[in-house]
């Protein structure tokens, strides 16, 4: 037996990999064993119904249908109650064939001999389907838990039961050191205007102001109403506010002006919705520390987006990393318009009506300001339209950018040729940090050697951007290699594109998923060649 | 360019990028500022650094955990998948594979111990214990009692 297999640590970092069934076996094995996969078992995310399997046989039966058998007795809970202190993760999933879960709770909550069921439980999932089972989270609560996650089942305003369920879970939830919150809807349905009712909203505002330590928000968009972000945005520690589902058009409805220190700490920020109220949002948010933003946009036009990218560049000079795309009805409106237009078979009418929606690098030239910018994320249907000098100003803006991903794989591909070639990539080749390049490009053309040697001189007339010190200082050495992403750009000859790329980049890589022996692939392959032997 | 020197006095000279996959040498080069002065590293064979230091070099591109990483990683759902290149880099003998979780323990290097690890729960996974005892050349010290006991606590979870 090797000395790794006696040092308990060690022995955690492997069992943590297995399951419950499979780290009762290995806790079997020997006395060294025994303690770390005890230890690993219980910091697993047990199931509740396997959890169950510790209360008497004859108390509870679970096959199909939940049963409880008979009233519950103190002795009841001999074998539970020992183990509850070890349990840390608990996990509740409502199978749509099961029934009879709420009487299991009642008997659970009918004989309980401590104030926490589980008193170090630190994280709790919890999805139901049934609006009773809603209230069935309470009874597990611990004053240690971090970390809670419900899927409610979805409900309309109607719903007065579901309501009363969610309301009085909420008013009963004690949990002061939670840090990490999701509350989710089950299959929320697209494009129905139906946000929660004001005196449920009221409750879970109440229930947002008594979590101070809460660092991570993820809410369904049913959650997103005035009172609710009023709350959130009086949160003395949160960082992460992920809003999950296109936000109504009234969510924000009569939202008051927020206070000057509306989400004071927030750093990450993702939602869906339509640029003027994610223009409205991002104006509210006092944080300067707000660096990513991932935003899905609702809606298809250009202007609207640019405006809203001016304010997000207002707001954020610390912004790190934009990740843009639209939402997937968006493309399924394509797909229909597509077909419409196909009848015309009118190459200008089709770009009339395509341009609105089309993005440029004009659209994000308000983002230059923001110096700190690493990475640019663009996923958009159309190819951009990309204007003469827009890479320059880029790399001479953004001197830590790693990441420019600017719809490679454009889901409408015009019939007019990609907009820019292999050799407009030049001003990439002074940015120092740039680790990441994804465009739809033109690597057709072909380049004659004086063309090679001016992408050369190029670069030797215009040497690196100046930087700040401190701006230098978090830069790292350009000894990687790019990893560039062609998605459907157009190519002939990979010989002459690898030789290209490899001049701009010194080494660079294509990605894997590129279809064997297309023409990408052999660039890729080209590129793996050390480059002595390739050129 | 730093300087490492192994528990049986070899000399290794690397790149600062590679070393500093290693929490470990990472902060004590932090501490000690620019310095020519080798750093020792008695916990370690040169076989095994060698190992190691081919899989930072591999590796040395790539960002380096974050603690919001490590954190997340405690609450989502683990695999043992393990990437091409270091399927093939970890190949080696059992006496080796442990040497290196060892030394990635020691070292502080978060990845190489998890695939080292993932490695191993691999190898147990649907094993009897009397196999795992075989696979590891591992006694069994409990009495049959204990066993009983251990198996009664947790068949709660078995075939889980």
């Amino acid at each position: 037996m090797h000395a790794a297999l006696h040092v308990a640590d060690i022995l955690f970092e492997i069992f943590k990999f297995l399951s419950l069934g499979e780290l009762t076996a290995v806790a079997r094995v020997c006395r060294p064993f025994a303690g770390p996969a005890c230890t690993a078992l219980w910091t697993n995310a047990i199931p509740l119904v396997t959890l169950l399997r510790l209360l008497p046989a004859d108390l509870i039966s679970c096959l199909n249908t939940v049963r409880v058998n008979r009233p519950m007795v103190s002795c009841d809970w001999d074998r539970l109650l020992p183990a509850s202190n070890r349990i840390q993760h608990i996990q509740f999933i409502e199978s749509p064939i099961s029934s009879g879960w709420s009487s299991v709770f009642e008997t659970l909550a009918s004989d309980r001999s401590q104030l926490y069921l589980f008193p170090n439980l630190r994280a709790l999932d919890w999805h139901v389907k049934t609006s009773s089972n809603t209230m069935g989270c309470i009874l597990f609560l611990s004053e240690r838990m971090f970390r809670l996650s419900i899927s409610f089942p979805d409900f309309d305003s109607d719903d007065r039961q579901c309501q009363y369920y969610v309301s009085k879970a909420f008013r009963h939830l004690e949990a002061r050191q939670l840090r990490y919150l999701s509350l989710d809807i089950w299959a929320p349905p697209e494009g129905v205007q139906d946000p929660m009712d004001p005196y449920m909203a009221q409750g879970t505002a109440d229930f947002l102001e008594t979590l101070p330590n809460l660092e991570i928000a993820i809410l369904a968009r049913k959650f997103i109403s005035p009172p609710i972000v009023e709350s959130l945005s009086r949160l003395p520690s949160l960082h992460t506010l992920r809003i999950k589902g296109r936000l109504f058009t009234n969510s924000l409805g009569d939202l008051k002006q927020l206070g000057p220190h509306a989400f004071a700490t927030l750093q990450s920020l993702e939602l869906t919705s339509t640029p003027p109220t994610c223009e409205r949002l991002m104006y509210s948010i006092s944080s300067r520390a707000l660096s990513e933003i991932k935003l899905v946009v609702h809606g298809n036009v250009a202007v609207q987006v640019h405006d809203c990218i001016l304010a997000i560049s207002a707001t954020c000079p610390h912004l790190h990393t934009l990740h843009i795309s639209p939402d997937a009805g968006y493309y399924a409106f394509i797909e229909s318009d597509q077909k419409l237009l196909d009848g015309y078979h009118n190459p200008e009418r089709t770009a009339r009506r395509i341009d609105p929606g089309r993005l440029s690098t004009a659209t994000f030239e308000p983002l230059l300001q923001c110096r700190e910018l690493r990475a640019l994320i663009v996923d958009w249907p159309y190819p951009l339209k990309i204007l003469e000098g827009a890479f320059s100003r880029m790399v001479e803006s953004w001197p830590l950018l790693e990441t420019l991903y600017l719809t490679p794989s454009p889901f409408f591909v015009l019939p007019e040729r990609p907009a820019i070639s292999l050799v407009d990539l030049v001003p990439f080749a002074r940015s120092l940090c740039l680790r990441k390049l994804a465009l739809f490009i033109d690597a057709r053309a072909e380049l004659p050697e004086q063309d090679l040697l001016s992408i050369e001189l190029d670069l030797r007339v215009h040497p690196q951007p100046t930087r700040s010190a401190s701006l230098l200082a978090q830069t790292r050495s350009r000894s990687q290699p790019i990893h560039f992403d062609p998605g459907k750009s157009w190519i002939s000859d990979p010989v002459h594109a690898a030789r290209v790329l490899a001049r701009l980049f010194g080494s660079a890589t294509l990605p894997r998923w590129v279809k064997k022996d297309s023409l990408w692939w052999k660039v890729g392959k080209l590129l793996d060649v050390p480059s002595a032997k390739r050129l | 360019m730093v300087n490492l020197v192994t528990s049986d006095n070899e000399s290794f000279t690397v790149e600062k990028a590679v070393a500093s996959r290693s929490v470990l040498i990472k902060n004590m080069l932090e501490d000690v500022g620019e310095s020519d002065q080798p750093i020792p590293l008695p916990n370690v064979t040169a076989s095994v650094l060698k190992k190691v230091l081919e899989y930072c070099d591999h590796h040395k591109n790539e960002p380096m955990p974050t603690s919001e990483d490590l954190a997340a990683e405690d609450t989502r759902k683990r695999t043992t998948d393990i990437g091409e290149w270091d399927q093939k880099f970890i190949q080696v003998d059992q006496e080796m594979l442990f040497e290196i979780i060892l030394a990635a323990n020691y070292l502080d290097i978060k990845p190489l111990l998890d695939v080292g690890c993932k490695t191993v729960a691999n190898m147990i996974k649907g094993k009897t214990p009397e196999e795992i005892r075989k696979l590891f050349n591992i006694v069994n010290d409990f009495t049959p009692e204990e066993e009983a006991q251990i198996k009664k606590e947790n068949e709660w979870a078995e075939d889980r």
